[in-house]
């Protein structure tokens, strides 16, 4: 009897093992069963930086004084476009995230039924027309609420800039002059983060392309091509050129080092996303930045890549209480003094109207933006997948030093090669 | 009763829990898997069709699936030849070696003891960090830059890095084998007056070929199958020199939206590595002793 | 072993040393300047990235211990390697038993050709159905990881043991048998003990795999910070703090720090555990 009684207990093991695994999860949302009166809601936050992360934080403990049987547990993971995307896959969508809802995937996401439809939640009208404009799905309806914009522009040193009397540039020619003059004082005019080419060759596609994502697109759909479009030229000369002006490390720098050296003096300009300005400020609190549009020919011309950034959206799959609990907490958010303390915290400028931006050194590039040309980011016209192509292209171009022509054929190849057939 | 029917079935018992595990947790799963390789789905979509080969025609005729094939193959091929060749080298050396040698080998050991992802942390730094100013003190332009900016050398500093962490194992595995060679045959070898090659190549390196198949099959496979180095240190560039099958699947299945073709990728990986596993095993069960 | 050291030539020992050191070198100096940056600002990391620091400054361990959850992260990682550890223990060498001794029989060969196919399957491919099925049956959490390890480890874990097993010679079982022994208790008492070798090899090697991974925490135990291990939260910091070097390196000192204290204190019986199992395997 020895023997089975051994074997039994091993039996047993395991199967405990596999029934406290089944039994008991752990899992945020599902604590909620002992009170019924409370609500746990896990709301998964894509973006990592830390200004970001603490204003939520911020924001979810006022709001849980006043909803107290409310919580909300922020949930911030490594890789989070991919993790979101592998919860959606596996259907096991967190009730509340943050998304990109002008991108092609958010679109599939919503065309599957996946998200809640907010359209005739009142906060949709105090959302700043602009922005609320890139955001609506196929159908027309609203299906996030969009928080903050986001730009790529070009941060420029002030005390650089003083020092040396330049002055802040309105067009391409004297963009390049004034890196002609930091050149000659031996300060690096620009610095590059060519490892990470994409933002770069966005911001500086939609400054120096006007319609160049559009024509891309088309390319995409299997119509007209790239090579020989006299704009395109324009733009592979310009981004060249433009490399002749920055670091010699370039094509090794990734955005985070270009932050950190921007941020320790080592260069008079930087062409940042806004997402750069919170590691900026942690890397030298001391450092006086401002913001320009990157320029094209003429002040006219001049198109700044500005977009909504991560936006709040519901599953459509969560329990009627998590939709409910949801949207209690995106009401809350929608309110003008709570996204203004939001946008003080986290250094990202809201697009609540009724919030003005603490910042004032980049003040004058959300005028140009409000008053301005703005372009949206490429992945709102053309799939991602494409739009990371792309990217190697451009680093292609860089690289191997090849001309302009043939990066346009490159371009055009890519883009065939990679749409969706 | 119950006790001899325990008795008789212990074996079958014993074997039940694993697979049970194993065909849910792994079998299962490759099934699925491959299933998913003759649909469109597209990862997120709530309905997918079954469309045949489709996928796996596509992929033959898609350049950069052939492109990653041979960047993934120059980086299994080098990073083999490399963790072979200096962890046969190490290998010797610390066995022979007399004073210190429990230190030196818990030093080689140590890089065993840490995560891929830390490892090329670590490293993408130091290339950044020390390179540079190394080429600018030596003048030397292909050390202005960190390595992993360049796209003829970022493959070899990925590789180079796995080979810093890989190396570590098939090293003790080697040392393990050493130590299996009977010492008579090398006095008989000393006797007969057979060079110190001569005593490696015919009686060090046949009692080696059993750990140089497990060495050669564990190596080969985490070459194919490598995506943390290549993922952490470069993200697959510049200009794609670095972007491995690896790296592809991943993005193909939780970026770009192409889930089956992302899957269809990962089953010719598989054959890949079957095959290549099979003659390996084949070759090497020719020679040697076991 | 000392036949062959008094053998090598003079030239042979110089080589070799000289060898060793450049080896000892390479794999020390980073481990240096991950050392000495972690006690530096990023000031003066700036004005010297491979001096010593000037003092030590622990300021970059205290930020990282107040800001993350470090210790249940340790915590984590622990309870989740040394789990998967017991479920490999549990259920490798008595399967790996049992296909040793009836090969000839077809259920057991077919088990052992079954599981081993399992050695040529890249990750990739069970991925993502794997997350659906954790999804399916309510695992995303530290259980079912173990769970999860228990069975990924089956392919390794038999190709080695059941080739040990084979190896061993059958008498003392048969003894065993002969003087009323039953199957369960020949495998507790007799088989267990001899596998031990190749067991501490396998247990070390799954135990480093389980510590270090990266990807099945990251897809598994994604759903709140509570759950999460050490890779997952030196990874994070990449994003969180990616601006300021010193303290990420001060994060992945702090990453391999439990890992390394175990191995200075057990690095003898860790590197003879593998190597005798290795040996006879």
């Amino acid at each position: 009897m020895r023997k089975s009684a051994k074997l039994s207990i091993i039996a047993v093991l395991l199967l405990s093992l596999v029934l406290t695994a089944c039994g008991k999860d752990n899992a945020p949302g599902n604590e909620n069963s002992g009170k019924s009166d409370s609500i746990k809601i896990e709301f998964f936050q894509q973006q990592g930086e830390e200004a970001i992360q603490n204003a939520y934080r911020k924001v979810i403990a006022d709001f849980t004084k006043e909803y107290p049987n409310i919580i909300i547990d922020m949930n911030t993971v490594p890789d989070p476009v991919k993790v979101l995307t592998s919860r959606f896959a596996t259907n096991d969508i967190p009730p509340l995230f943050t998304d990109y809802p002008t991108q092609l995937q958010f679109k599939e996401k919503v065309k599957n039924g996946y998200i809640e439809n907010l359209s005739d939640q009142p906060f949709i009208k105090n959302i700043n027309q602009k922005y609320l404009d890139m955001t609506p799905a196929d159908d027309g309806g609203y299906y996030s609420l969009p928080y903050a914009r986001n730009y790529m522009a070009v941060y420029y040193n002030i005390d650089l800039f003083e020092q040396n009397g330049v002055k802040i540039p309105t067009t391409y020619e004297e963009f390049i002059e004034v890196c002609k003059q930091f050149q000659s004082k031996g300060i690096t005019p620009i610095y590059l983060p060519l490892k990470d080419v994409g933002h770069t060759f966005q911001a500086t596609n939609i400054a120096f392309a006007p319609g160049g994502v559009e024509e891309m697109s088309k390319v995409a759909n299997g119509e007209g091509q790239i090579e020989g479009n006299q704009v395109f030229l324009d733009f592979a000369k310009k981004l060249k050129e433009l490399t002749e002006y920055a670091n010699k490390d370039a094509f090794g720098v990734s955005n985070q080092m270009m932050q950190e050296a921007f941020a320790n003096g080592q260069a008079a300009m930087i062409i940042s996303g806004s997402y750069g300005r919170g590691n900026i400020k942690l890397a030298n609190p001391d450092l006086k930045f401002g913001a320009f549009p990157l320029p094209n020919d003429t002040a006219e011309t001049t198109t700044v890549l500005s977009g909504v950034n991560a936006s709040l959206s519901i599953s459509a799959k969560a329990k009627p209480e998590e939709k409910e609990a949801a949207l209690t907490f995106l009401k809350y958010l929608a309110r003008p003094e709570v996204a203004q303390k939001w946008s003080d915290v986290s250094g990202e400028p809201s697009i609540i109207n009724g919030t003005t931006y603490g910042d004032e050194p980049l003040q004058p590039l959300l005028d140009f933006i409000d008053n301005g040309n703005v372009h949206d980011w490429m992945s709102s016209k053309i799939p991602s997948a494409i739009v990371t192509e792309l990217y190697a292209t451009t680093q292609g171009y860089l690289i191997n030093n090849d001309t302009p022509e043939q990066y346009l054929k490159n371009i055009d190849e890519t883009i065939k090669l990679n749409a969706v057939k | 009763m119950i006790s001899k029917f325990l008795e008789r079935s212990t074996y079958f018992l014993f074997t039940l829990p694993a697979v049970i595990l194993y065909t849910l947790f792994f079998a299962y799963a490759v099934f699925v898997g491959i299933q998913y390789s003759f649909t469109d789905w597209n990862g997120i979509s709530a309905q997918y069709n079954y469309i045949g080969f489709h996928n796996y025609i596509e992929l033959w005729n898609n350049p950069n699936f052939k492109q990653s094939l041979i960047v993934t193959g120059k980086y299994a091929g080098m990073l083999v030849a490399g963790v072979m060749i200096l962890s046969l080298i190490l290998a010797l050396s610390l066995n022979s070696l007399k004073k210190f040698q429990t230190f030196t080998k818990s030093v080689y050991f140590l890089p065993a003891m840490i995560s891929a992802v830390t490892i090329s942390l670590i490293w993408d730094q130091l290339f950044v960090r020390v390179i540079p100013p190394i080429g600018e003190a030596l003048n030397v332009a292909a050390l202005f830059q960190s390595p992993l900016a360049h796209p003829k050398y970022a493959l070899i500093a990925v590789v180079v890095v796995n080979i810093w962490q890989a190396v570590a194992l098939p090293t003790l595995i080697f040392i393990a084998g050493l130590q299996s060679v009977p010492s008579e045959l090398y006095e008989a070898g000393r006797i007969d007056g057979a060079s110190t090659f001569n005593r490696f190549r015919y009686i060090t390196f046949p009692y080696l070929m059993p750990t140089i198949t497990v060495n050669m099959v564990l190596a080969i496979k985490s070459g194919i199958t490598s995506f943390d180095y290549a993922y952490t240190l470069t993200g697959g560039g510049p200009i794609k020199s670095t972007n491995v099958i690896g790296i592809m699947i991943y993005n193909d299945a939780f970026q770009n939206l192409k889930f089956a073709m992302a899957n269809a990728e990962s089953v010719i990986l598989f054959i890949i590595i079957a095959v290549l596993s099979f003659i390996q095993i084949k070759i090497s069960s020719k020679g040697g002793v076991h | 072993m000392n036949f062959t050291i008094r053998q090598e030539g003079l030239g042979w020992r110089i080589i070799r040393n000289i060898i060793l050191l450049i080896g000892i070198i390479i794999i020390l100096g980073p481990m240096y300047l991950v050392i000495v940056n972690s006690f530096k600002s990023l000031e003066e990391a700036g004005r010297g990235f491979f001096s010593l620091p000037q003092s030590l400054n622990f300021s970059n361990y205290t930020e990282l211990l107040s800001k993350g959850n470090y210790w249940r992260y340790v915590w984590n990682t622990t309870f989740i390697t040394v789990g998967s550890i017991i479920m490999v223990l549990l259920i490798n060498p008595t399967v790996s038993y049992a296909i040793a001794r009836n090969r000839h029989k077809k259920y057991y060969n077919f088990v052992y050709v079954y599981i081993l196919l399992g050695l040529f399957v890249p990750f990739q491919v069970i991925m993502l159905p794997l997350t659906k099925i954790m999804t399916n049956l309510n695992l995303l959490n530290p259980y079912g990881l173990i769970l999860l390890y228990g069975a990924l480890s089956l392919t390794r874990g038999v190709f080695l043991l059941v080739n040990y097993i084979q190896a061993m010679p059958t008498e003392i079982e048969e003894a065993a048998r002969i003087d009323g022994c039953s199957t369960f208790q020949i495998y507790h008492s007799i088989i267990l003990r001899l596998t031990m070798p190749m067991l501490v090899t396998l247990v070390i090697m799954d135990a480093l795999w389980f510590w270090n991974d990266f990807m099945l925490p990251l897809l598994i135990l994604n759903k709140a910070k509570e759950f999460w291990t050490l890779p997952l939260f030196q990874y994070n910091f990449k994003t969180e703090y990616s601006f300021n070097y010193t303290m990420a390196f001060t994060s992945y000192l702090m990453a391999m720090l439990p890992i390394i204290v175990i191995y200075a204190a057990g690095q003898k019986h860790i590197i003879a555990g593998l190597t005798e199992g290795a040996i006879k395997g």
